[in-house]
């Protein structure tokens, strides 16, 4: 497990550690961009989103986690009552009533567990979609060697839970109903059967749940009246994830803009809250190639209350962790030599004092060792006195092995002469 | 016995010498013969005051459904192991005409016990209850599963470290891994940037015994007086959902038990609902 020192920010500066965003979102997981989208509700300006890509750093192992300070708090539920006793006046949970909150705390546990499902059967096991462009993406995040095993590990976490509800093996169930290309009896029976799997699971279980949020969202602007809330900003992560990457299997973002738009301008809400309106006329999803998508996103452009100013994400990347040392040190190398400077705290230039001590103190020792068992390292002149009467002794050494080489050869001679001789006269 | 293949009579001498005795059919002992339905269950916690309630959720979930929607005359018995069940877990249901069934199949097989009509709210008073039901089912099977499952003790006692024989849990909710139930599922141990093979799972206990409080206060606030739940007129799945994690909650460690016991509508419910249950099941005759 990884620990290290992550920090360098100011004492009381609230960080929000998020992995790193992609196709115009800030994070690419839902539990990380609904804290973002939270806490833009509930203090916008008022935090700092740093990118982290180590997830080993979190109290429970996962991110998001906010930091300020000495404190560190994950889980989204924890980090939005946090959020939700610094914002005051902007709590959202002022303007719901006892019965809305206990309903509330429902329905969240409904939307992490259902719609996460469906946003990890879309990133991880439809077909293509992590082969071909989630794993590539997520290694483009991390060093080597992290970027070879890192994503497939992200993968399996998901396979316990997706096992038990059926949607692990979707990949292999679509690839088993493509092979029968041919409409006769028997193979349409077969791509019956397989149909009843894959693609069709999926989009059963989309339907069932989206269904149910759709009726619950009816024709309100948020969930619960006209503000918006925790559960808003969980549900609009969820359908963000689900409908804006450009996945090379768009079977739920297709069936979403198509069925769901009280779901899609919901989130696209939502994100006008941490996205201006002019970058999201231009995002990139509205260069996607499924009309719906450009249909409903031009219709929604200008969603965002007029009550809430836009205020922009201060977003920053988090600084190299102890795990990443290694691996960075030539690019910080790289970075030292083109002149770039930073200034350091007094904590770092202790760290740094002490770090080079540590490498004189090993070299010392190694050379302290060497002189205490005896090693000489001798630099001699061509001309040095010592080193002729060392050739000197070497030639009469030579010379000395030619002769008992010759020896040798005489006695063996002798030897091989009296046994000729022995033999004549046997 | 004839033989299409001609065998030397070598051979034949030979196997001459091991006689093939086939012995008559063994009579199978007469057991009780099954007149009633019967449900396989994992034990309870304690049958010394008569309880028959299992001390498994699922299976109490399932015991209580059944009570819960009027079928008499259910036995009970929790001498079966898992292995002897259907998909390996408990549990499973012996019907009168010696069916074994899932617990999948169990819904099914109530209704056709009592005959019922098809209801589109199932039980609910409207579709924006049935919607919401679902909602607390998502909590229930989510955080407050996760709650109950890391208060139990994990560490096993001396004379099964002595004695250790690997064999199956006899409840199913024990060997499912806890990933299984949260969402996002448990970080590994080991941490995921580490060089070592991920293992174990790691779960933020503080974080989980918030999450829960939060749930069991707005579980409270959701029952109020009502009778059953989101103000249904007769009881529902959810009713026996809620009741069985409520009752293994109260008959769990203190974390679980204390958080659940400050709420008196929630516990006088629990007991009513116990007398219920308890009420409906009976025990089978051992065979």
């Amino acid at each position: 497990m990884s620990s290290g020192y992550s920090s360098p920010s100011t004492a009381d500066e609230l960080v929000l550690h998020v992995w790193p965003g992609r196709w115009d979102l800030p994070s690419i997981n839902p539990e990380c961009l609904a804290a973002i989208l939270y806490a833009q509700i509930v203090l916008p300006g008022g935090f700092v989103v740093e990118e982290c890509t180590n997830p080993d750093l979190s109290p429970n192992g996962h991110l998001p986690y906010i930091s300020s300070g000495l404190t560190a708090i994950s889980t989204y539920g924890s980090i939005s009552k946090h959020l939700s006793k610094l914002g005051g006046s902007r709590n959202p949970s002022n303007h719901l009533d006892a019965l809305q909150s206990a309903q509330e705390t429902a329905w969240l546990a409904f939307a992490q567990t259902h719609l996460g499902d469906l946003v990890a059967c879309s990133l991880y096991t439809l077909k293509d979609n992590y082969w071909e462009y989630v794993r590539p993406t997520l290694a483009d995040m991390f060093p080597v060697p992290q970027k070879y095993y890192i994503p497939d590990r992200m993968r399996n976490l998901h396979k316990s839970r997706l096992e038990s509800i059926g949607l692990w093996n979707v990949a292999a169930e679509e690839r088993e109903a493509e092979k029968n290309p041919n409409p006769n009896a028997r193979s349409r029976l077969n791509e019956t059967a397989s149909s009843a799997f894959g693609k069709e699971k999926v989009l059963e279980r989309a339907r069932t749940h989206l269904d149910i949020l759709a009726n619950l969202l009816h024709d309100k602007p948020y969930f619960f009246g006209n503000e918006p809330s925790s559960l808003d900003a969980v549900v609009a992560a969820h359908i963000l994830l689900l409908t804006i990457p450009p996945l090379p299997n768009d079977l739920l973002r297709a069936f979403i803009t198509s069925n769901f738009p009280t779901l899609c301008s919901h989130a696209k809400r939502l994100r006008s809250l941490i996205q201006n309106e002019d970058s999201l006329s231009t995002s990139r999803s509205f260069e996607l190639s499924t009309p719906y998508a450009s249909e409903f996103d031009l219709q929604n452009a200008s969603s965002r209350p007029q009550s809430r100013p836009f205020v922009p994400l201060t977003i920053r990347s988090a600084p190299h962790t102890s795990l990443s040392a290694f691996t960075s040190i030539f690019s910080s190398w790289r970075d030292s030599s083109a002149g770039e400077k930073e200034e350091k705290t007094d904590e770092e230039k202790q760290y740094d004092r002490l770090r080079w001590g540590w490498y004189a103190l090993a070299v010392a020792s190694v050379f302290a060792w060497g002189a205490l068992s005896g090693l000489r390292i001798v630099v001699a002149k061509p001309d040095d006195d010592d080193l002729r009467k060392r050739r000197e002794n070497k030639k009469v050494d030579e010379g000395e092995e030619e002769v008992e080489e010759e020896e040798a050869e005489v006695v063996e001679i002798e030897v091989e002469e009296d046994a000729d001789e022995d033999d004549d006269e046997e | 016995m004839a033989s299409t293949i001609p065998i030397p009579v070598a051979v034949h001498r030979f196997f001459a010498k091991f006689p093939l005795h086939i012995y008559p059919d063994s009579p199978l002992p007469q057991k009780n013969e099954v007149q009633r339905p019967s449900l396989w269950i994992a034990p309870p916690k304690s049958t010394v005051s008569g309880s028959v309630l299992s001390s498994d959720v699922e299976c109490l979930k399932w015991q209580a459904y059944i009570a819960l929607r009027g079928v008499k005359d259910l036995s009970v018995r929790w001498d079966v192991t898992p292995d002897g069940s259907v998909d390996g877990r408990l549990p499973s249901l012996q019907t009168a005409d010696r069916k074994v069934l899932g617990a999948r199949m169990i819904p099914g097989w109530v209704d056709d016990e009592l005959q019922a009509e098809d209801d589109a709210f199932e039980g609910y008073k409207d579709a924006t209850s049935k919607d919401e039901s679902r909602a607390w089912v998502a909590l229930l099977e989510g955080i407050v599963h996760t709650a109950l499952t890391i208060s139990k003790p994990s560490s096993p006692d001396l004379k099964a470290m002595l004695f250790y024989t690997p064999s199956k849990p006899l409840t199913s909710t024990a060997s499912t891994p806890l990933s299984t139930h949260l969402s996002p599922p448990a970080a590994p141990i080991s941490g995921i940037s580490s060089i070592f093979p991920v293992y174990g799972e790691r779960v933020s206990q503080s974080a989980v015994e918030a999450q829960y409080h939060d749930a069991i206060v707005s579980l409270s606030d959701r029952l109020g007086n009502d009778e059953w739940f989101l103000g249904s007129s007769r009881p529902t799945a959810l009713d026996a959902l809620a009741f069985a994690y409520l009752h293994c909650l109260l008959a769990g460690s203190d974390p679980v038990r204390v958080a659940v016991a400050r709420k008196v509508n929630l516990v006088n419910w629990e007991r009513r609902v116990q007398a219920i249950v308890q009420a409906s099941c009976t025990v089978a005759p051992s065979s």
